[in-house]
């Protein structure tokens, strides 16, 4: 009795074990798997703008410069001159703009990184708008895994630009995910802005997500 | 989820050595009171059995077992034996954004050597050789935050895989036709196929479970199964 007993318990723990998994709620896992790019926004022709400035600040010292280079002249020539205010004014005026100078390359320096505020990322036929807060220096976009094409609309500024991506999709698994990977990846049209180029990683199969594109406006 | 099928495993060794232990309880008792040597007989003949361990998937979600079979018992103490069983495997991580099923039967043939500690219980060790033929199905999603999600699924049919299992159990009696054992294997997985696409153009997805093995990756796993027979 005794045997029959201890058998049955152990059946009964087992079936309790048995139920405690089939309860368990096992929700499929089904987003960030989704093949993507990378891409950093450059404001080229913010950047062009600040040349200009620090090309005029650049003439403006040259021109300070030989100015002092004049006063020094006249002084030699005759030692009862006395020029001191005018130089104190021009060096005055040059540590103003050398100053000017300093801000203007340190943000040309952020621009070059990347960090843009981007409004908003929009996809043609898609179903949502990612819309952003705060400045990044890296964006990732998500491709349309139903097609070989995603077209992007990127508000900056409340100006609309436009990114068309190509690819080939191919969907395999990986680690217990199916998954669709994004290969031959290109972005040949890029409306309004100025220029983009594409750093790659993957120079054999030209993955999308290890693709890291720059776009210039 | 694996911690939890260890435990279960755990559960059923336990009482497989739940039975050998009272198979040794019982040698003790009859050392106790016999006087004489103990003459061991093997009672030859056929018996059928029922793996019951299987049976207990059958409230569950994630797989449905059932598994019996024949065997024959000679007074040499070799005993013959056939199983044959099926299987409806659908384990919750072989796909994680998505479903599988891997659905089949499955048959053994193998042989045992009995080593009797009485007349009531027994160990024994063998030998099988498992085949199993199955198909398999699964779905899947890819989420996105801007697009349509991506959904599809695929179908792998006639898939067969074959195995060899060193076994080591024990049994013991209740009466004069039932008997209640158990036994510990491993299994060597021998060949299998590889999924080919049929209904997608996906790159194949490699097989996860076989029914009456276990999971594909594993060139050897370890099993146990607990049965009730009865002897004819």
């Amino acid at each position: 009795m005794k045997k029959i007993t201890d058998i049955l318990l152990a059946l009964t723990l087992a079936t309790l074990a048995l139920t405690a998994i089939s309860c368990e709620e096992n929700e499929p896992e089904i987003t960030g798997i989704e093949p993507f790019f990378r891409i950093k926004f450059i404001n080229q022709d913010s950047i062009s703008t600040l040349n200009d400035s620090i090309a005029i600040i650049n003439a403006e010292l040259e021109a300070i410069a030989d100015s002092l280079v004049v006063i020094d002249t006249l002084e030699n020539r005759d030692e009862d001159a006395d020029f001191s205010e005018n130089k104190e004014a021009l060096n005055a005026y040059k540590k103003l703009l050398n100053e000017d100078k300093t801000e203007l390359n340190a943000i040309i320096t952020l621009i070059n990184s990347g960090k843009v505020q981007v409004t908003s990322v929009r996809a043609q036929n898609g179903i949502a708008t990612l819309v952003y807060e705060d400045s990044l220096s890296l964006y990732r976009l998500p491709l349309n895994t139903n097609a070989d094409f995603s077209r992007f609309i990127v508000t900056i500024d409340d100006q609309e630009y436009s990114l068309d991506a190509y690819y080939t999709r191919e969907i395999r698994e990986e680690e217990r995910y199916v998954v669709i990977k994004a290969y031959d990846f290109n972005i040949p049209d890029y409306t309004q802005f100025d220029s983009l180029k594409i750093s790659q990683r993957d120079s054999t199969n030209f993955s999308s997500n290890e693709a890291t594109a720059t776009a210039y406006f | 989820m694996k911690p939890l099928l260890q435990h279960i495993f755990s559960i059923l060794l336990l009482s497989l050595l739940c039975q050998v232990s009272f198979a040794q309880a019982d040698v003790d008792e009859d050392a106790g009171t016999a006087t004489d040597t103990l003459v061991i007989e093997i009672d030859a003949g056929p018996s059928i059995f029922i793996d019951y361990g299987k049976l207990l998937t059958i409230p569950t979600d994630f797989e449905t077992k059932f598994e019996a079979g024949l065997s024959f018992r000679f007074k040499n103490r070799l005993s013959p034996n056939i199983q044959v069983g099926m299987g409806k495997l659908e384990p919750g991580g072989a796909i994680n954004n998505g479903t599988y099923l891997s659905e089949g039967w499955y048959g053994r043939i193998g042989i045992n050597y009995l080593m009797p500690i009485d007349n009531k219980s027994m160990l024994y060790a063998g030998a099988k050789y498992g085949m199993s033929m199955f198909d398999e199905s699964g779905t899947y999603e890819i989420g996105s935050d801007l697009w349509d999600n991506y959904k599809d699924g695929f179908s792998y049919e006639g898939l067969q895989a074959d195995w060899f299992e060193v076994i080591l159990g024990s049994e013991t009696k209740l009466d004069n036709h039932w008997s209640i054992g158990g036994y510990i294997s491993l299994r060597i997985l021998n060949k299998r196929d590889k999924p080919s696409p049929v209904n997608t153009t996906l790159t194949p997805i490699d097989t996860y479970a076989i029914p009456g093995y276990g999971r594909a990756f594993d060139n050897t796993t370890p099993a146990v199964n607990v049965y009730i027979r009865f002897s004819l």
